[in-house]
């Protein structure tokens, strides 16, 4: 985690981040199927606190807006202004949904 | 993750005080504990992919304690909060806002009473001599996050006119 940190900190090009998500996935995934197989209960913690200390790191401090999206559901928006969800990187909003394909962790 | 596992993650949990800090990461590596700061921003993310998971979890709670849960999470968090952190605390905040009543907000009629000071502190309104400038600034606030807070506003319209 503290090398993915120092990565993410350093590395600037889109390719080589995507590279870095490609492992944390692989990695969440193979622990996972290790669970699944052997019903360890220790490693759902790791992995809770594994991913729950990623997810700031993958985001680092971009927005994807999710109070001005949910604002504009129940609320008009002026012609000339810009939508929040036009204003975001929907690339990254789809990333971070890859991490809710195991609710039961 | 679910979102009542994340919930219950918002803050440090402390369970972990019999070990030395300097194996708990980031300073070592024997224990991983969870990051509340992960949670709350994949508790306002999972609100994009499931709504609904929320949205019953916060029907199961009362109203005061999510607004305690709130409250702590914008004196924990807000300041030097990245930005995606701050908009997870304010769609928290508007998504908690429903599930409010009238008797979670302090009366205003006293401006110097401790609740009505701590309240005004929680929306982030600076103490200011200047009315307009309150008033302006509860405004914002509250068309931003919390509709029903309106009520609040009206008090403070009524105290500061009488």
């Amino acid at each position: 985690m503290t090398s993915l940190t120092g990565a993410y900190q350093t590395v600037f090009d889109s390719k080589k981040l995507s590279a870095l998500d490609d492992l944390m996935l692989e990695f969440i995934s193979f622990f996972l199927n290790l669970y699944q197989s052997e019903k360890g209960g220790e490693i759902t913690s790791v992995l809770q606190a594994v991913l729950t200390h990623y997810i700031p790191i993958y985001l680092g401090n971009q927005l994807l807006f999710w109070s001005g999206r949910h604002w504009e559901k129940s609320h008009p928006v002026f012609s000339r202004r810009p939508k929040s969800e036009d204003l975001v990187n929907v690339q990254l909003g789809d990333g971070i949904k890859k991490y809710f394909v195991h609710p039961a962790l | 993750m679910t979102a009542s596992v994340l919930y219950s993650h918002l803050f440090l949990d402390l369970g972990h005080d019999e070990l030395e800090p300097e194996l708990v990461y980031p300073e070592g590596d024997s224990f991983i504990p969870i990051s509340p700061l992960g949670c709350l921003l994949l508790l306002a993310a999972s609100y994009t992919f499931s709504p609904t998971e929320i949205e019953t979890l916060f029907q199961s709670q009362e109203s005061s304690k999510l607004l305690k849960l709130h409250q702590d999470l914008v004196a924990e968090y807000l300041d030097g909060a990245a930005l995606n952190v701050t908009d997870a605390i304010l769609l928290l905040g508007m998504l908690l806002e429903p599930h409010l009543t009238e008797r979670n907000i302090p009366s205003f009629k006293d401006p110097q009473n401790l609740e009505t000071s701590e309240f005004l502190e929680y929306l982030q309104v600076l103490p200011s001599t200047d009315k307009t400038n309150i008033l302006a600034n509860i405004g914002f606030g509250c068309n931003m996050s919390f509709g029903k807070f309106t009520t609040a506003v009206i008090c403070i319209c009524r105290a500061t006119s009488e």
